[in-house]
């Protein structure tokens, strides 16, 4: 199934992406952010705040913003 | 909380200000980039080359961690080329000038549910929330109003579309218009999140990039601040420019400039602080004094430890002017010339006391 992406870490893009079904937010979170703490981050799923096993369905919107961004 | 109605306005004057999809440039800066990171890679490589021949084990590993680095820039550079390219290829994904007024609205519904307190300003055109109040490294730093305005997308760069105002203002002591260590002049200095920003501006996702100004907000970059936290409430020397802890400051006295140990003098009279041109110096000691404390006597500017008074005559004048015996110059040389004449009105004017005797004495 496809779901809309929105990385706002590094480059910040926003993507359609390809995922298994019955993918759940943590194992996403996971594959995209690899050795990142969950806690640093804001995620949203269509918006809202997402608990960790929540599963996502076609066509979700998920973006995940870093909660610390150093300025310059 | 906006009315519906307030919200759907606004979400068609946002709907307005986006551009329309404008077509990949060419002559963008993403390629230039592109090109240094390709020319930097050839020269990384080069080095590897000469490092390993040369056998130079030691350098090997900066230079991967070079590599490395180079190589994760030009993932992020042909990324920021090909997706322009990509969204030009899609006619499904619309650029945020073609998004329905849903999509607008929903940015709204997020930045109300993020922010609590979403303000608008119709004559400023400007969309603006309140942070919590930010303390960083226990400098409290107050809240902040991120103020967005619409009228600038499509013609500043994404960080300059918002203003940062400080509502509890705390800046830098020696920098009033410093509120933040990362905002000047209510101007971010986006850093790591300058292209994100960028990017969440280009395609219409307001919300996010009101968060990821608030992370840089919360965020502190030792790094690279317009002032250091360390040095936030310290004072710098108008002399020589240092910090200075505030137990450590010292005021001159006469223009209440700020200084440092090392640059505060002090006047050898009056011992009030002084800095280096609110001092002048005694013309005959040359010892530090305010000008209050030096008083010009012939011609001469002195401290009062350097004049004297002629022990005939009583007038002021420069210690180092009067003779052994503290008479003045005019003093001495009357003295001198009368010395030299009749001994006896010598002796009658040298002794005073003479001039009280009876008139009828008569001198033989």
């Amino acid at each position: 199934m496809t779901i809309f992406f929105i990385n706002n870490d590094g480059g910040g893009f926003a993507n359609r992406i390809d995922i298994p079904d019955g993918m759940t937010v943590a194992t996403l979170f996971a594959d995209k952010m690899p050795n990142r703490n969950a806690g640093d981050f804001l995620i949203r799923v269509n918006r809202q705040p997402a608990v960790a096993d929540q599963i996502l369905n076609p066509e979700d919107r998920v973006s995940i913003t870093p909660t610390k961004i150093e300025g310059a | 909380m906006l009315s519906a109605r307030l919200k759907l306005r606004l979400a068609g004057h946002l709907q307005r200000s986006w551009p329309r999809k404008l077509p990949p440039d060419p002559d963008s800066r993403d390629w230039w980039q592109l090109e240094r990171l390709v020319e930097k890679l050839h020269s990384s490589r080069r080095r590897w080359k000469l490092a390993q021949d040369r056998r130079l084990s030691l350098t090997l590993p900066t230079l991967y961690q070079e590599i490395i680095s180079t190589l994760d820039d030009l993932d992020r550079s042909f990324n920021r080329i090909r997706v322009p390219l990509d969204e030009a290829t899609d006619e499904f994904n619309p650029s945020p000038g073609d998004y329905s007024l849903h999509h607008w609205l929903a940015e709204l519904h997020q930045l109300e549910e993020e922010f609590d307190d979403l303000r608008v300003n119709w004559k400023a055109k400007t969309i603006s929330v309140t942070t919590d109040p930010i303390t960083l490294q226990e400098i409290h730093l107050g809240r902040f109003s991120i103020v967005f305005g619409w009228n600038r997308v499509g013609t500043l760069s994404g960080s300059r579309c918002f203003d940062l105002i400080a509502l509890d203002p705390n800046p830098a002591q020696n920098k009033d218009r410093v509120t933040h260590p990362h905002v000047q002049e209510e101007e971010l200095c986006a850093g790591e999140a300058s292209h994100p920003l960028e990017n969440a501006i280009n395609e219409g996702r307001l919300a996010d990039a009101f968060l990821m100004i608030r992370s840089v907000l919360m965020t502190y970059n030792a790094g690279s601040p317009y002032v250091p936290l360390e040095e936030w409430e310290s004072r710098s020397c108008g002399e020589c420019g240092d910090s200075i802890d505030l137990d450590e400051s010292r005021s001159c006295e006469t223009c209440l400039g700020e200084l440092c140990t090392n640059c505060a003098g002090s006047c050898c009279q009056c011992s009030d602080t002084r800095c280096p041109n609110c001092l002048s110096s005694c013309e005959t000691c040359q010892e530090s004094c305010c000008p209050g404390c030096l008083e010009t006597i012939q011609r001469k500017a002195l401290c009062s430890s350097c004049i004297g008074r002629c022990a005939e005559c009583h007038s002021r004048f420069p210690k180092e002017d009067l003779s052994a015996d503290s008479l003045c110059p005019d003093c001495l040389e009357s003295q001198e010339s009368n010395d030299d004449s009749d001994p006896l009105e010598s002796d009658i004017s040298a002794d005073s006391s003479l001039e009280t005797l009876p008139v009828d004495v008569t001198f033989c």
